[in-house]
């Protein structure tokens, strides 16, 4: 199947750009840059014609960009940025679900995307490394934590319930450090009914940052000798009650 | 083998089972071109990663391969010994899972499962993908490989004791192997080098490669990977042909010798830099430079010292060490053997 990437150097050619001049930050020259510098390649192993549809990522970008140009008409301050996160995690997996994991496996696939459907939000979501000039990493799709549609895609892959709802990925209140520390990053976010369980629980009965490191700490040492990608929700969640037991009352 | 220095673990384990595991268990992957299982079996041990370019991980047959004298017997009796000490004496509380997974895109998948009542199953080995065919998740990885791991588990919870395992999911014996991209740690993609690129960097039609400091980063100490570094052009028709038959004998000395090329142009930068005589060891932490010393040096830090020397004072004598490392000698004969 033939799909579209973009280059690493590339990507860091288009961030230098957008941090560099403020008027490259636009979907207008995010889309000239892709349609400029994208290459066309197959997938590895295959000899197939056929072109990656996209039409369902396209109306899902559209739809992102809308929520990010009305969100830039009002105060910063009172946006909460891992909700808009939590509510367009899903929107991207379920758009990305029929693409083959060798294309969702390049990093040059996730660079395209950054640039070509998500510049906008990546602008606006990380607009402290921009002013930093940090912004290349976002891009870069070298570290899957980092680059910004496959993290969603991953955040939306850990809790996604058998029906293939969203909800509980967009459940957690103000979550960034739940989501990147304590399931993205961890073994936790490939055990469904246990990422499922700790998201169902952080949403009704929040812990505080320090307890919920803590638990997070406490659930991570167990996994060195326990490993959880059988349990069901039921057992997902006694088994981070007793941590947060063992963790409130030491 | 069985392993020494394995992980401290807070109960009771099976030893013969581990041994088992290490001593008969090896990931086996057996490359495919134009439709034909080639002959050269790569086979996997315990702990060990191997490297695969991308072409040839999506199209082989991969496996788990069990040892031809292994006995199931051994381990249907450990696997009931273990059970009866753990008080279940049917050992239905016990399974052995194969696990697929992916560090890139964070998913893990169950692609097998075995009991003590089909136990015998796992003499015939357990084909993970076959070529031509519908492959699992973890097999279509081919950018960032995939781990595979298999467990003897707890299935069911039991009454905690002291010094035994009671939780479901305790893992009583373990074994993995990993498939991993031949470049991972380098990041080394030559880029295609077609008529625009050429006009560019001005140079003929008959140029085959051509390495140019990488103009948005390009500083060797800050450099993790080749790519951070350098540009390295390949003539782009002669690309597309060496992506198709990566196996090839003559595809894979070329591509040795583009490696090869691109480490030559690194070390002698390094070298040519008047500071960097004075560049240490320290200096190098996590650089593309001190991924080259720790593969020449297999970790060893009076070695890596050595190494560092050589760069400084005789860079030919790094580069052909290099060389050496990674078996050119090898590939040429198998390749000048293919023209005969």
């Amino acid at each position: 199947m033939k799909y579209r990437f973009l280059h690493k150097n590339d990507s860091i050619f288009f961030s230098a750009e957008v941090t560099a001049n403020p008027e490259s930050r636009s979907a207008d020259y995010a889309l000239q840059f892709s349609i400029k510098s994208c290459t066309l390649t197959d997938t590895p192993g295959s000899r197939s014609e056929s072109a990656l549809d996209l039409s369902k990522l396209e109306k899902a970008s559209s739809d992102i960009q809308e929520k990010v140009a009305a969100l830039q008409k009002i105060p910063r301050k009172s946006i909460n940025l891992d909700k808009l996160e939590g509510e367009i995690c899903g929107i991207v997996h379920r758009s990305l679900k029929d693409v083959p994991t060798e294309i969702l496996d390049d990093p040059g696939f996730w660079r395209f995307l950054s640039v070509r459907y998500f510049s906008d939000f990546i602008l606006f979501r990380e607009q402290t490394a921009l002013k930093a000039g940090n912004i290349a990493k976002y891009f870069l799709a070298e570290n899957s934590t980092e680059s910004i549609p496959l993290r969603l895609y991953i955040r939306a892959q850990a809790v996604m319930d058998d029906k293939g709802g969203y909800a509980l990925a967009e459940a957690v209140p103000e979550g960034t450090d739940f989501w990147r520390s304590h399931i993205i990053r961890v073994r936790t976010g490939r055990a469904r009914a246990l990422a499922q369980s700790f998201a169902q629980l952080q949403s009704t009965k929040r812990m505080n940052t320090d307890l919920l490191r803590k638990v997070a700490r406490g659930m991570n040492r167990r996994w060195s000798n326990v490993l959880f990608f059988d349990y069901d929700r039921k057992e997902a969640t006694r088994l981070i009650n007793e941590v947060k037991s063992t963790v409130d009352n030491p | 083998m069985a392993k020494e220095n394995r992980v401290v673990r807070p109960f009771q384990i099976s030893d013969v089972i581990q041994d088992w595991f290490d001593t008969n268990l090896k990931l086996k992957v057996q490359p495919v071109s134009g439709g034909e299982l080639f002959d050269d079996i790569i086979l996997v041990e315990s702990g060990e990663t191997r490297r695969l370019d991308a072409k040839t991980f999506i199209d082989a047959n991969i496996s788990i391969d069990i040892e031809d004298n292994a006995e199931i017997k051994s381990i249907i009796n450990a696997w009931k010994q273990y059970a009866r000490e753990i008080g279940d004496p049917s050992g239905e509380v016990l399974s052995i899972v194969l696990y697929g997974s992916s560090s890139y895109l964070k998913f893990t998948e169950e692609l097998y499962r075995w009991d003590i009542k089909n136990i015998n199953s796992l003499k015939e080995g357990i084909l993970i993908a076959e070529a031509g065919k519908e492959r699992p998740r973890s097999a279509r990885t081919a950018h960032h490989g995939a781990k595979y791991e298999i467990v003897m588990v707890l299935t069911e919870e039991l009454e905690p004791e002291s010094g035994l395992p009671w939780r479901k999911g305790s893992w009583i014996a373990r074994c993995e192997f990993t498939l991993g991209s031949p470049l991972e740690g380098f990041g080394f993609n030559p880029l295609p080098l077609d008529k625009e690129k050429r006009r560019e960097l001005g140079i003929g039609d008959e140029v085959f490669k051509y390495p140019r400091r990488n103009p948005y980063n390009g500083e060797l100490l800050e450099s993790e990977t080749l790519d951070d570094f350098v540009e390295f052009y390949v003539d782009s028709e002669s690309l597309a042909r060496l992506s198709a038959a990566p196996r090839h004998p003559q595809s894979a000395l070329i591509q040795t010798e583009i490696f090869l090329s691109a480490i030559e142009y690194v070390v002698l930068s390094a070298s040519r830099n008047p500071d960097f005589q004075e560049i240490t060891l320290n200096d190098l932490s996590g650089s593309l430079l001190d991924k080259l010393l720790r593969q020449v040096s297999v970790e060893k830090k009076p070695e890596m010292e050595k190494w560092l020397n050589v760069i400084k004072n005789s860079p030919e004598k790094f580069i052909s060490k290099f060389e050496d490392f990674i078996g050119y000698k090898s590939k040429m004969i198998k390749s000048i053997g293919e023209m005969q």
